[in-house]
């Protein structure tokens, strides 16, 4: 059987007659785990710096991890003025751990709470919301909120006025020693920075007041550790207002979204119906063989096993170098979709579409298969014979 | 023994019933060389088909050796097609890629016998003359070697009975005449030999001829 399999498949005009249909899975399969792999594997890191009510819109959205710390202020003077929102998330591609988390938490509540000093008494809460990143990108991580936070914070005026401190000055919070990177004004306006620190802070949070309303010069929505991805987000303007910048970002983000849906559709349905082109063409030129075989005493299973053998072969072969091929075009499928969308990738086409392509893949061989097992065992041969 | 009894087989086109065999009853005894012959749409083929399970019949039976072959299940049907019985076709259907050697292998392989088949290969090989030809492309062959590796096919398992449908339609006279000694030669070894034919002369190097018209048996003779 062995033999009969590999002289099946040697079979010269076979291979002529499917290498065309080779090529077109290879590039259906290529395209597939093109926008599969850029969304899983090249998808931009960085932080959310936003509003409180978006931040965590925007986290769950880009699988990101969204955390806020809130001051909780019964005084309305510190609330009106520390009502702030500190959130950051993170994209695919890394993660906090557990204690890294724990640490942030008290980082910040330590520093609001030096800050209230006694003068006011302040209730924090976290929130916690829900992320999505793959475990496996985790050992990937590049960054941290310790790991930046070593390189300074970006202060409040009033809070650094009240601290008695300015830019590249160092503070110390618990045991911490932190420079302080800039000092911006409330509202958002920046008031001063170390010269060789980026406007906004790349430190990986940063402190809003008043953040729906807040203007900026340069405003960095979020932004990763590259800096080509950096750039993008970057929206430089006067008066540039965030709400503004949300807004314009959440209709890219749903432009994006329906592309991709679209895209993701209609991908899915051109693989379903190659691979059933291609056991219709394999059948087809596979089934007066079958017949031949049946003639001299093929069982229905052994005719089905050659066949799927066959199909499954070539099918198998043709997601091999798909996805190697994928591979390459990924990267610059991205560039591509950043540049022109100005977004990144909708997160949850990185859940749901491998699986349902896998689903699918899964779902039409099985139910090929079967199918072929009737056929073949229930073969009209006398007529196909003939036929042929 | 074959035995056809109140053979029917019906096709439905359209509203319109067509009866390709109307009540067909016949017996083959072990050993006989039987030639069935008629025009076109007699229903010689269809006859032969359903007795080497190709095709099923509408109503009647096929007993084989006392067995009814149409209450075989799937697998006794594939049995039946490798050992019991051995096909011979006008177009050969041999697989072109494969070598003479490997066509004739299948039946074994299928057979499960995947050892050393090199000797019952040789010997059917040799028996129609094609034994020097083992290791060529069976696409290579002039149309009068593809029968005969047909052939030598259909014998490699040393089936008792040979089904021959039109062995000689597409042969010229030298390879026809060929083709015919092969099949006298596996009838004078003791192999039953069913022949469907409308060519006279073929049919009358068979021990039996059997004329089929409109799905019915008209004349069934012995040859001298």
């Amino acid at each position: 059987m062995k033999k009969l399999l590999k002289l099946s498949l040697l079979e010269a005009s076979f291979l002529k007659r499917t290498l065309v249909v080779i090529f077109v899975i290879f590039t259906a399969f290529g395209a597939a785990f093109l926008a599969v792999i850029s969304v899983m594997l090249d998808t931009p890191r960085g932080m959310i710096a936003g509003i409180d009510a978006s931040k965590q819109y925007y986290a769950n959205l880009y699988g990101g991890e969204c955390f806020a710390l809130q001051t909780e202020n019964r005084s309305a003077d510190f609330a009106e003025r520390y009502s702030a929102c500190l959130c950051y998330g993170t994209l695919a591609g890394t993660t906090f751990d557990a204690e890294l988390r724990r640490d942030d938490a008290v980082f910040l509540t330590d520093l609001v709470t030096q800050l209230g000093n006694g003068d006011h008494k302040l209730e924090y809460r976290v929130e916690r919301h829900g992320y999505f990143i793959p475990r496996q990108y985790a050992s990937r991580a590049q960054f941290g909120l310790p790991q930046n936070a070593e390189r300074g914070i970006w202060l409040c005026s009033e809070i650094a006025s009240a601290l008695g401190v300015q830019s590249r000055d160092e503070i110390f919070l618990g045991d911490r020693r932190l420079s302080v990177l800039g000092v911006y004004e409330r509202g958002g306006v920046i008031h001063s920075y170390a010269e060789d620190e980026p406007v906004l802070p790349s430190a990986w949070f940063y402190v809003v007041d008043n953040a729906e309303n807040a203007v900026f010069d340069t405003l960095y929505l979020a932004y990763t550790s590259t800096r080509d991805i950096f750039d993008v987000w970057q929206r430089a303007d006067e008066n540039l207002r965030l709400s503004d910048i949300l807004t314009q970002w959440h209709d890219d983000i749903a432009l994006v979204q329906t592309y991709y849906g679209y895209l993701a559709i209609l991908l899915g349905a051109l693989i379903l119906f190659l691979l059933y082109a291609l056991f219709a063409l394999l059948y087809r030129s596979r089934k007066a063989q079958m017949c031949r075989f049946a003639l001299l005493g093929a069982t229905g299973t052994t005719a089905t096993f050659i066949y799927a053998a066959i199909a499954l072969g070539v099918i198998l072969c043709a997601t091999v170098l798909a996805s190697a091929f994928s591979v390459v075009l990924s990267k610059f499928l991205l560039r591509v979709c950043t540049r022109l969308f100005n977004v990144t990738y909708p997160y949850r086409f990185r859940v749901w579409l491998p699986f349902a392509l896998l689903g699918g893949c899964v779902l039409v061989v099985g139910i090929t298969f079967v199918w072929l097992h009737k056929r073949m065992s229930r073969l009209p041969i006398a007529q196909e014979v003939r036929h042929e | 023994m074959i035995s056809v009894k109140g053979l029917t087989k019906k096709y439905v086109t359209g509203k319109t019933d067509f009866f390709a065999l109307s009540g067909v009853d016949m017996e083959i005894g072990d050993g006989e060389f039987v030639a069935i012959t008629g025009k076109s749409g007699s229903g010689k083929s269809t006859l032969l088909n359903i007795i080497g399970t190709l095709d099923e019949p509408t109503s009647g039976v096929v007993t084989v050796d006392g067995e009814d072959i149409s209450k075989f299940r799937p697998k006794a049907v594939a049995a039946y097609r490798n050992k019991t019985v051995g096909f011979v076709f006008q177009a050969f259907y041999l697989e072109p890629s494969y070598t003479v050697y490997d066509n004739v292998e299948l039946p074994l392989i299928l057979a499960g016998k995947t050892g050393d088949n090199g000797d019952k290969i040789n010997a059917a090989l040799n028996m129609v003359g094609l034994g020097h030809k083992s290791a060529e492309k069976a696409r290579t062959l002039s149309g009068g070697e593809q029968q005969r590796v047909a052939i030598a096919r259909a014998i490699v398992n040393d089936p008792r009975y040979i089904l021959a449908d039109e062995p000689c339609g597409n042969l010229d006279t030298t390879n026809s005449d060929n083709v015919m000694k092969i099949l006298a030669d596996l009838h004078a070894q003791g192999k039953t030999v069913i022949m469907v034919t409308h060519d006279a002369e073929d049919a009358a190097k068979a021990s039996r001829i059997v004329t089929m018209s409109d799905g019915k048996i008209v004349k069934d003779e012995k040859t001298a």
